[in-house]
C-alpha cells in the first residue's frame, strides 16, 4: 500500500509543474529552488546570509542515505494568509517520504519536519561572524573551523553587528555538527526521531528606539502617543576583536537641533577608546568610533553614551564584548605545535562521592585541564562517544548490582590525557514506590508520634489491669 | 502517692494521645521542591502554586519571596477591560494574581527525562484557573529547557505570566533584551512606577551581568510565533516582565544558557 502511494507521488512529480517562488516579505527574502524546493537565496535586509551556489549552498535535507534534496525533485505548494506565507515540499528518497513545511513571516521562518526519518537538515551560512551555540547543559560555546557535534537548543548568529539570526529548536534539542567549508559554517541539524521537529529561525536587525513610552499597562494604541518625541537609533550589542576600530552609526530621530555634547558614562576604560563625530548634521546622523586596544582583555563591557543638547538629553546603554584577534591560518596544519599537552588533573566524581546508590542513573561531577571532549566507560569495556567537555554529566550504571567502576578520559588537540576512575555500590531497591513529587516534612513526627502513642496505650492498658 | 501517680501516667498519656491524633493530619509541606542536574525550583504551596526561587547551577533569576507576589511567577488574570480609568489605581480590583489564591495544589510526576510540576485548583475553579484549567511546568532533568504550557484559552482580557527576574545583580545592571515580530531589537530600558513598555515580541533574552566574561541567562520564547507580546515595567532592581497566555493558550520555552 505504501509503495502504491509511494509511487502515485514519484509520478504526481513527473507530470506536476514545479515552479520558482520568491517570498519577499519587505525584510526577509527567501528564495526557493525551482526544481527540488532547496532554499538557495535567503536575505534579511538585503544581506545573504547563505554563501555558497550549489547543493553545499542550499538549505535542504541529507537523507540517511546521503542523498540530497538538492539533487531530487519534490512535490511543492505555497499558500498566503495575509503577510504569512507557507511552502509545502514532500521530499521522497527510496522508500521514504518527508513532509518539509516551511512558514515565513516578516522576521522568522518556521520549520517542520513530519515524519522525522530525514537525518539531517543542512543551513550553510555565510561565515562571515560568530556563530554562538547553546548546547543542552546551557554551554555557550564559539563554534570554531574543527568539524564539531553537540547536542543543541539553540545558536546565534550575529551578522557585522547589524543582523541576528536565531535559531531554536523547541520541540525536542538537536545534535548539531557543524565545520567550515571554505566560506559557510555548515550547520547540520541532526534532527532526533520525533512524529514531528520543529525548528525556529528569527531574523532581526539592532535598531532600537528609545523613550517607547507607554502609560497604560494594558492598552496598545497608547503607546504611539509619543511618537513624536526625539529618539536614538542604535545598536546597542557590539562585537569587536582586539586591534580593531570601526565607527557605528548614532542615528537621532524626532530631533530639532544638533546635539552638543556626548558623554560616555559608567567605564572610564571604554571611555578612552571612544570618539565621535558628525555624519549629517540636518539628519541627525553621528558616528561613534571605536578603537580597542591591542591588549585589550577578552570579554564584555557595560557603557553608556549620553547625548545632550539644550532641549534634550537622551542617553542609551551598550554591551561591547571583545573577542580575540583572528590570525589568519595560513598553513596552519603543516605547523605542529609540540609546546602543548593532553588534558592533566582529571577527576570524576560518582554521585557527588556518595558510597551507595539504588539508581542506575547517576550524575558524573568532572573535571580536567586543557580538556576539549572527553568520553566514559562501565568498567572501561565499551567507551562512550567523545563529548564536549563539560562539569557534570549524565551517567546509566549497568546492571547487574554490585560495585560499579565509571571510567573517564579526555582529549584535546595534542593527544588522549590518562584516564582515571571512580567507584560507586549499585544496590537494586527490594521495593519500588511510586514517584510522589508532593514534599512532606512531617514524616521524623509521625514515626515519633506513632511511637509515642503506642507507649501511651500501653501504659494506660497496664495501668487499668493493675487497678 | 498513688494518686500523684496515677494524675502523672494519666496526663502523659494524655499528651501522647494528642500527639498521635495530631500526628495522623500530617501537615503538608508547604513549598514543593524540584532539584535537577541544572536547576533548584521553588513552588510555594500556599501562595497559589507560584515559583518563588528558580536557580539555575546555583545562580537565581528571581528578586524572591520577600518581595510577595511582585518577586514571584505566576500567572495574573486581568478583568479590566481597558476603557475606563488609569490601570494603575485599578490594579487593587482589576488584577487577579496566582499568589493570591488559597485553593491550589501544586502536584508533580517524575518521567524519565523530566519533572511535569501541575497547578490546579482544588475547588475546580479559582479567580486564576476555571474549570479543568492547569499550568504545568515541564523542568528537565538532564537539558536546561524549561517549558510552561498554559493551554486554555483566557478566561478574560488578558492573562499574563509574570516574571520578575532580578535587574540589580551584584552591583551590576542586568539585561533584558525584546526580539520583536518586526524584526527589532530592543533592549529594555527601566520605567517610572505605573508604567510600562510594549512590544510585540515572541523572543527575550535574559541576560545576568554579574557573571563576565561568561554570560548567565535564559532565552524565553513562546511557541506560537503568530503575535506575541510583552511588557516590562521595572523598579530599580527587577525586570517586572509580563508574557501573555492569551487566545488559544500557551506554551513557553526558557533555555538557559552560561
Amino acid at each position: 500500500m505504501e509503495r502504491s502511494i509511494l509511487s502515485l507521488l514519484t509520478l504526481a512529480i513527473l507530470i506536476c509543474p514545479v515552479y520558482a517562488l520568491n517570498i519577499d516579505t519587505g525584510a526577509l527574502n527567501v528564495e526557493f529552488d525551482e526544481t527540488n524546493g532547496v532554499i538557495s537565496s535567503l536575505k534579511y535586509n538585503n544581506t545573504e546570509l547563505l554563501s555558497e551556489t550549489g547543493k553545499y549552498g542550499a538549505i535542504g535535507l541529507i537523507s540517511n542515505n546521503g542523498n540530497y534534496q538538492y539533487d531530487s525533485n519534490v512535490i511543492f505548494s505555497n499558500s498566503t494568509t495575509g503577510e504569512v506565507w507557507t511552502v509545502n515540499i514532500i521530499y521522497i528518497d527510496g522508500s521514504e517520504s518527508t513532509n518539509l513545511t516551511y512558514t515565513i513571516s516578516k522576521s522568522y521562518i518556521l520549520i517542520n519536519i513530519t515524519p522525522n526519518n530525514i537525518s539531517k537538515l543542512l543551513v550553510p551560512i555565510t561565515q562571515e561572524s560568530l556563530l554562538k551555540i547553546i548546547t543542552t547543559n546551557g554551554t555557550l560555546i564559539n563554534a570554531n573551523d574543527i568539524y564539531s557535534e553537540y547536542p543543541a537548543q539553540a545558536f546565534q548568529f550575529n551578522l557585522k553587528n547589524t543582523t541576528y539570526l536565531i535559531g531554536l529548536f523547541y520541540n525536542k534539542p538537536l545534535n548539531l555538527s557543524y565545520g567550515n567549508s571554505q566560506e559557510s559554517w555548515n550547520l547540520k541539524l541532526n534532527t532526533p526521531k520525533l512524529d514531528i521537529t520543529s525548528i525556529y529561525f528569527g531574523f532581526y536587525s539592532q535598531e532600537i528606539p528609545l523613550f517607547h513610552e507607554e502609560n497604560n499597562k494594558n492598552s496598545k494604541t497608547s503607546s504611539t502617543s509619543n511618537s513624536k518625541k526625539p529618539y536614538l537609533a542604535y545598536f546597542s550589542e557590539i562585537t569587536m576583536e582586539q586591534n580593531e576600530t570601526n565607527d557605528f552609526e548614532l542615528k537621532f530621530i524626532n530631533l530639532d537641533r544638533k546635539i552638543d555634547s556626548f558623554e560616555v558614562l559608567e567605564n572610564p576604560e571604554v571611555k578612552e577608546w571612544i570618539s565621535f563625530k558628525i555624519i549629517n548634521e540636518t539628519l541627525g546622523t553621528y558616528a561613534m568610533t571605536i578603537s580597542v586596544p591591542e591588549d585589550a582583555i577578552l570579554g564584555i563591557r557595560n557603557f553608556t553614551i549620553k547625548a545632550e543638547n539644550s532641549k534634550v538629553s537622551l542617553s542609551a546603554n551598550f554591551i561591547l564584548t571583545i573577542t580575540e584577534l583572528k590570525v589568519i591560518p595560513i598553513e596552519e596544519k603543516t605547523i605542529e605545535n609540540k609546546t602543548g599537552s593532553p588534558p592533566t588533573d582529571l577527576v570524576v566524581v560518582i554521585d557527588n562521592g556518595i558510597m551507595e546508590t539504588n539508581s542506575k542513573e547517576v550524575m558524573l561531577g568532572l573535571h580536567a585541564e586543557n580538556a576539549t571532549e572527553c568520553r566514559f566507560s562501565n568498567e572501561g569495556k565499551e567507551w562512550s562517544e567523545w563529548k564536549y567537555y563539560d562539569l557534570i554529566s549524565p551517567w546509566n550504571l549497568t546492571e547487574p548490582q554490585g560495585e560499579k567502576t565509571v571510567y573517564f578520559q579526555c582529549r584535546n588537540e595534542y593527544g588522549n590525557s590518562e584516564i582515571v576512575h571512580s567507584a560507586i555500590e549499585y544496590i537494586i531497591p527490594e521495593i519500588t514506590s511510586p514517584p510522589t513529587g508532593q514534599v512532606f516534612t512531617a514524616t521524623p513526627t509521625i514515626i515519633a508520634s506513632a511511637i509515642g502513642g503506642f507507649l501511651a496505650l500501653l501504659l494506660f492498658l497496664l495501668y487499668k489491669r493493675k487497678k | 502517692m498513688v494518686n500523684n501517680r496515677n494524675i502523672i501516667i494519666g496526663l502523659i498519656a494524655m499528651i501522647l494521645s494528642v500527639v498521635l491524633i495530631s500526628s495522623v493530619h500530617a501537615t503538608p509541606a508547604t513549598e514543593t521542591n524540584i532539584n535537577t542536574s541544572y536547576f533548584n525550583i521553588t513552588f510555594d504551596n500556599v501562595h497559589g502554586g507560584v515559583v518563588t526561587s528558580l536557580q539555575y547551577k546555583g545562580v537565581e533569576f528571581l528578586t524572591g519571596p520577600e518581595q510577595g507576589v511582585w518577586g514571584t511567577m505566576g500567572l495574573r488574570r486581568s478583568t479590566y477591560n481597558g476603557t475606563t480609568g488609569d490601570v494603575c489605581t485599578r490594579w487593587a480590583i482589576d488584577m487577579k494574581y496566582q499568589y493570591d489564591q488559597t485553593n491550589h495544589t501544586v502536584t508533580v510526576s517524575e518521567g524519565l527525562l523530566q519533572y511535569n510540576v501541575t497547578i490546579e485548583s482544588t475547588l475546580g475553579s479559582s479567580e486564576i484557573l476555571g474549570s479543568g484549567e492547569k499550568i504545568v511546568w515541564e523542568i528537565p532533568k538532564y537539558t536546561t529547557m524549561i517549558k510552561v504550557n498554559y493551554p486554555h484559552t483566557a478566561g478574560n482580557t488578558k492573562e499574563f505570566l509574570y516574571m520578575p527576574f532580578i535587574r540589580n545583580a551584584i552591583g551590576k545592571y542586568s539585561t533584558l533584551t525584546y526580539y520583536t515580530t518586526s524584526g527589532g531589537v530592543v533592549t529594555a530600558t527601566p520605567t517610572n512606577y505605573c508604567e510600562s513598555n510594549y512590544y510585540e515580541s515572541s523572543l527575550m533574552d535574559y541576560k545576568l551581568s554579574n557573571n563576565p566574561p561568561f554570560p548567565l541567562g535564559t532565552m524565553i520564547y513562546t511557541e506560537s510565533v503568530e503575535l506575541s507580546s510583552a511588557y516590562y515595567g521595572a523598579d530599580v532592581n527587577t525586570w517586572q516582565m509580563h508574557f501573555p497566555f492569551t487566545n488559544e493558550g500557551r506554551k513557553m520555552s526558557m533555555i538557559f544558557y552560561g
